[in-house]
């Protein structure tokens, strides 16, 4: 594997890469409006028009890229699915998670008590954090909310996509970003397994996903720890995020990491702050995973002698 | 530690079929590799899966020091997040297929998917049937917008645009998931944010109860109030002020018509107060009321002699009820006085009389915050033993103040004038219901703020005022 460019003609790379930076760049942005006191709506347009200036000055500069990638990403979806009917298996367990996230909700809220009203409260009072989530009061000036909420990313990265969409903070979060975590969640895992195949081979890939899909939907572990767990019922969450998108995506790019390009190095970076953007769970799980990798790789050379590099 | 990995284990594998997969998987990537069908990156795969097993998800140390410091015994759990136990399986399975062919492959892939269904449940009994996208109960939402279509035709809003809703709930369990309570609270709170929330709790058994009545229940003390619709409640609603504005299924939805004015006066000077020194709810030789309190108290009671004061209330302080008495008598008001324990100033502890430099000599340079510490810190202890937090207080006198207010509307007390002696503290109260309003740190002696009730909504036409020639023009500009 040779880094970020190979890695940009995987399926879907560019769509998880996409969704990721842009969560991390809400991140990085978030802090010095934050600590400066500055409202949300600033934040908001310094956002959207460093967003639009990339996305329009990397259309600009790889349009023809653009074109090409995506005609092939349209013709080679077309003839792997001619290649392989049984797909058809996978887009229906999909299209089930899909549909049950959209006409189905949980029994009880849970923490949706806090989350949904720290994005709406950032909506409404036009402030990062300033209003009491449990009664809707501005807070008296002496007292913050728990460090936890202030720290993570994504209640305010939620506020963007509300106020950009114009939606409901309850149908963007409840029903429009649980769809996107799903195909998202599925893009990353299919890239694990090649990246774990090390081939650019497409045989049995189905299977794979055949497989993980039963196992998303079946293996339900009771308690909101368990694999399944978020996905099938908090799937709005940022801890979710973390665990079904950045966690393995994170694994996939360190596991194709080659270390000789500045872009790789960016690319770790970007998806590490993505994970604690998602969540102070972040805080922990992304440096473990990260030192848990460095270290499978000396144990790997110390086994090999031989460079960590592929 | 025995329980730490028993955890680990009940929380994450949803059965032994699972863990059992997931084990065999891996044996089964390593059998492959060391015959050397895999390639580098499983054999990476394979010793970052030893090493998280071992040195995280199944490190009894690190679980100790996890629950210990976190206090959640579940942020360790979650370590496991980092395993791609799932992808493994699938992994395994996907090779263990390919190695077949033909209908040996599909009848393969079909019994490990079968064992994958196996391995838990397939619709987890955590789903009901959405309303809507909202994914809210359609009542509720309705009820909801009832209030929003009346509030915003009727410019209700606060300086912040939100309006004060009070829901009526069968107990108070809130916090507790998938409680009556729990969903109804928040699953308003989710979808109108621009509402205050308060509630009030009624027995379900008082619903019909043709007995029942408000005392102790409802208070009005919110613009628009959602309730069940039942009789009982209907009549106690409208009995404190409330009007009925419409329904929606289960749910009424009322609106606040009562208007008043309310005089605070700060109670009259004391001993305490020209020696500086502390002066709380408890009566002392401190809290004395000194001559020329008193007659600054008379003065303004004659400025208040063109008012029409139809009640007064007080906190039971001593010096808080002579003033009160001063005041009605300077204005030859013919009207008792009524004390309420919910009225009461902030308890001081064990620094009650005490001055400042006395204080900063005992329990440090304290500040006020620091003492009583903020408005939402439920749990907070200061340094001072005996004090009252801030929380404390504030629940007590927003009690005493929407007593006031129930009792003048029940009274038939519509665009009258009621006064209320109090203290210094109670400008945190008017820090909180007045927003956007300069309000000073601290109330001066006899000095009077004028609150207009306008339908659940506190305005304040003069605060801290001690000006006393003003006033006669004041309450002459009253509506």
């Amino acid at each position: 594997m040779t880094g970020l460019t190979k890695k940009w003609e995987h399926p879907f790379f560019r769509f998880i890469s996409g969704f990721v930076a842009m969560l991390a760049m809400a991140y990085v942005l978030y802090f010095p409006f934050w600590l400066t006191g500055r409202s949300f709506h600033r934040y908001y347009q310094v956002y959207f028009i460093a967003v639009a200036i990339l996305v329009v000055g990397g259309l600009f500069l790889w349009r023809k890229q653009w074109i090409v990638a995506v005609r092939r990403d349209v013709r080679g979806a077309i003839s792997y699915v001619k290649a392989h009917p049984m797909v058809i298996l996978f887009v229906v367990i999909v299209g089930w998670e899909i549909w049950r996230v959209v006409t189905y909700t949980q029994l009880h809220y849970s923490d949706d008590d806090t989350y949904i009203p720290l994005v709406n409260d950032i909506l409404t009072s036009d402030q990062f954090f300033r209003v009491n989530f449990v009664d809707g009061r501005m807070l008296s000036g002496g007292y913050s909310l728990d460090m936890k909420y202030m720290l993570a990313g994504w209640f305010q990265f939620q506020a963007l996509l509300c106020r950009f969409s114009g939606l409901h903070p309850l149908i963007m979060i409840k029903t429009c970003l649980p769809i996107a975590v799903i195909l998202l969640h599925y893009s990353v895992v299919w890239n694990l397994c090649r990246a774990f195949s090390g081939t650019e081979e497409s045989d049995g890939l189905l299977t794979f996903m055949l497989v993980y899909a039963v196992l998303t939907e079946a293996a339900w572990g009771q308690l909101s720890t368990s694999w399944s767990y978020y996905f099938l019922t908090w799937a709005w969450y940022g801890k979710a995020f973390l665990q079904l998108i950045v966690l393995p995506f994170l694994l996939f790019v360190l596991l194709d990491f080659c270390g000789k390009k500045l872009g790789d190095w960016l690319l770790i970076a970007m998806v590490a702050i993505a994970g604690l953007a998602a969540s102070t769970m972040g805080f922990l799980l992304i440096p473990a995973e990260l030192g848990l990798f460095l270290l499978a790789c000396l144990v790997s050379y110390v086994i090999r002698q031989r460079r960590i590099c592929v | 530690m025995i329980k730490e990995i028993q955890l680990l284990h009940d929380t994450i594998w949803s059965s032994p079929l699972l863990l059992a997969m997931f084990v065999l998987s891996v044996g089964y990537l390593l059998y492959r590799y060391l015959h050397h069908e895999e390639g580098d990156n499983i054999r990476r795969v394979l010793i970052y899966v030893a090493l998280t097993i071992v040195l995280v998800c199944m490190n009894p140390v690190l679980a100790y020091l996890a629950m210990r410091f976190t206090g959640d015994e579940y942020v360790f759990v979650r370590f496991m997040w980092v395993l791609p136990a799932f992808a493994l399986i699938a992994y395994a399975a996907m090779k263990f297929a390919l190695s077949f062919n033909g209908k040996a492959r599909t009848v393969v892939i079909a019994g490990i998917c079968l064992l994958a269904f196996l391995s838990g449940e397939l619709w987890p009994d955590v789903y009901k049937k959405a309303d809507n996208l909202y994914k809210l109960d359609s009542d509720m939402i309705a009820a909801c917008d009832i209030v929003r279509e009346d509030a915003a035709t009727s410019e209700n809003a606060n300086v912040y645009g939100h309006v004060s809703v009070c829901l009526q709930l069968p107990n108070n369990n809130i916090y507790l998931d998938g409680s009556d309570a729990n969903i109804f609270y928040f699953g308003v709170r989710q979808y109108a944010p621009e509402f205050e929330l308060s509630y009030a709790v009624v027995n379900e058994d008082n619903y019909d109860d043709p007995e029942f009545s408000y005392e102790g229940y409802l208070t009005n003390s919110s613009q628009y109030a959602i309730c069940l619709d039942k009789k009982a409640l209907d009549r106690e609603y409208q009995r404190i002020g409330y009007e009925r504005i419409g329904c929606a299924g289960p749910y009424a939805v009322y609106k606040n018509h009562f208007r008043f004015t309310l005089f605070v006066v700060r109670h009259a000077q004391t001993n305490g107060n020209v020696a500086g020194r502390v002066v709380g709810a408890p009566d002392s030789n401190w809290g004395v009321v000194t001559e020329e309190g008193e007659a600054k108290a008379i003065e303004l009671g004659k400025a208040l002699q063109s008012a029409n004061i139809a009640r007064s209330y007080s906190s039971p302080a001593e010096r808080a009820i002579l003033t009160a008495e001063l005041v009605l008598q300077g204005g030859d008001q013919d009207v008792t006085n009524q004390t309420n324990e919910a009225l009461s100033d902030i308890h001081w502890g064990d620094a009650e009389g005490m001055n400042w430099d006395e204080i900063a000599a005992q329990y440090g340079d304290v500040s006020v915050q620091a003492i009583f510490g903020s408005m939402e810190a439920q749990e907070y202890t200061g340094p001072i033993p005996g004090t009252d937090n801030l929380f404390d207080y504030m629940s007590y006198i927003t009690s005493g103040v929407n007593g006031v207010v129930t009792d003048s509307a029940v009274a038939g007390l519509e665009d009258r004038q009621v006064l209320l002696v109090t203290h210094s503290a109670f400008h945190w109260w008017l820090e909180r219901n007045l927003p956007g309003e300069a309000v000073p740190p601290g109330l001066d002696n006899t000095s009077l703020t004028i609150l207009q009730y306008d339908c659940g909504q506190w305005e304040a036409v003069t605060i801290n005022n001690t000006d006393y020639d003003t006033i006669p023009d004041i309450i002459s500009g009253l509506q």
